[in-house]
């Protein structure tokens, strides 16, 4: 029975959105998992909301992932994180995500969207855009 | 009760369908499971939020929770949790901490977890149903 690190998945999640160069012009700071550099301002965040593990025959037949996938940028509109999200769905909706070590991808597919404005208290010109989805990644342990 | 008969359901679309389409006290007693299920997803969020120690915000999370209900035919129920608070997204997904240090705040995945565990128990217990009901239930 192999024993996969759960940390690959999150490893090749981040490795497809930071070789892409359209999602990096758009958001050049980098793809980071739950919180960005201190300073960063146009980001990715790849964050893992919950993990089942689905057992049978004595083993793990399958594993799924939910991850939040969102873009944050500062802006009063949401037209460049809605781009962005739109890049991040084409590179992870039913695309084959891999390498992975220790599994072997099945399907992502997108749950739902995430798109909500992130205000400031004191200045109202500053607002940051947050856009994604919720994807779950179903993948299987290599034997 | 004696009910036969056999479907095959491919994704939560049909299973849904095949749900809404069930007799009525097989709805009726999918109903209260639904219910039981939206609660207990409540409690479980409502105890997981914190109150907070802001007089301007204390409490807001868990006074912002609800559960709505929308009836379909046949007696089909859906019951939905919404956290509907100003600032239960920005919990839920993070914030950026604005200031000259500026930086992401992770969320806390507090709802989302707990309403996919509920849902997920909910469906098998479902299926256990139908399957009870003679209805043979295959993914």
């Amino acid at each position: 029975m192999s024993v996969a690190d759960l940390a690959a998945v999150d490893a090749a999640l981040v490795a497809v959105l930071s070789a892409d160069a359209t999602l990096q012009g758009l958001c050049p700071d980098g793809v980071y998992r739950d919180t960005a550099p201190a300073g960063s301002s146009r980001y990715v965040i790849v964050s893992l909301i919950t993990h089942v593990t689905e057992e049978g025959f004595g083993a793990a037949l399958y594993e799924r992932f939910v991850y939040a996938v969102k873009a944050v940028l500062p802006a009063t509109t949401g037209v460049d994180a809605n781009a962005a999200a739109l890049r991040i769905h084409g590179l992870l909706y039913r695309t084959i995500l891999a390498p992975i070590a220790g599994y072997t991808h099945m399907a992502t597919l997108r749950l739902e969207p995430i798109r909500y404005m992130d205000g400031d208290a004191i200045d109202d010109d500053l607002r940051y855009q947050h856009a994604g989805a919720q994807y779950e990644i179903s993948v299987s342990p290599n034997p | 009760m004696s009910v036969s008969g056999g479907f095959t359901w491919s994704g939560m679309k049909e299973f849904r369908a095949a749900i809404a389409a069930l007799p009525e006290d097989i709805t009726a007693e999918a109903s209260d499971i639904v219910d039981t299920t939206a609660t207990a997803a409540l409690g479980e969020v409502r105890a997981a939020y914190p109150i907070g120690t802001d007089p301007r915000t204390a409490g807001q999370l868990r006074a912002g929770l609800r559960i709505t209900t929308t009836r379909g035919k046949r007696g089909a129920l859906r019951r939905e949790l919404r956290s509907e608070s100003r600032h239960a997204v920005m919990y839920e997904y993070g914030w950026v901490a604005h200031g000259p240090k500026r930086r992401h705040i992770p969320g806390k995945h507090v709802l989302v977890p707990i309403v996919m565990r509920h849902r997920a128990r909910m469906e098998a217990t479902l299926i256990a149903i139908l399957e009870q009901s003679g209805l043979h239930v295959r993914g």
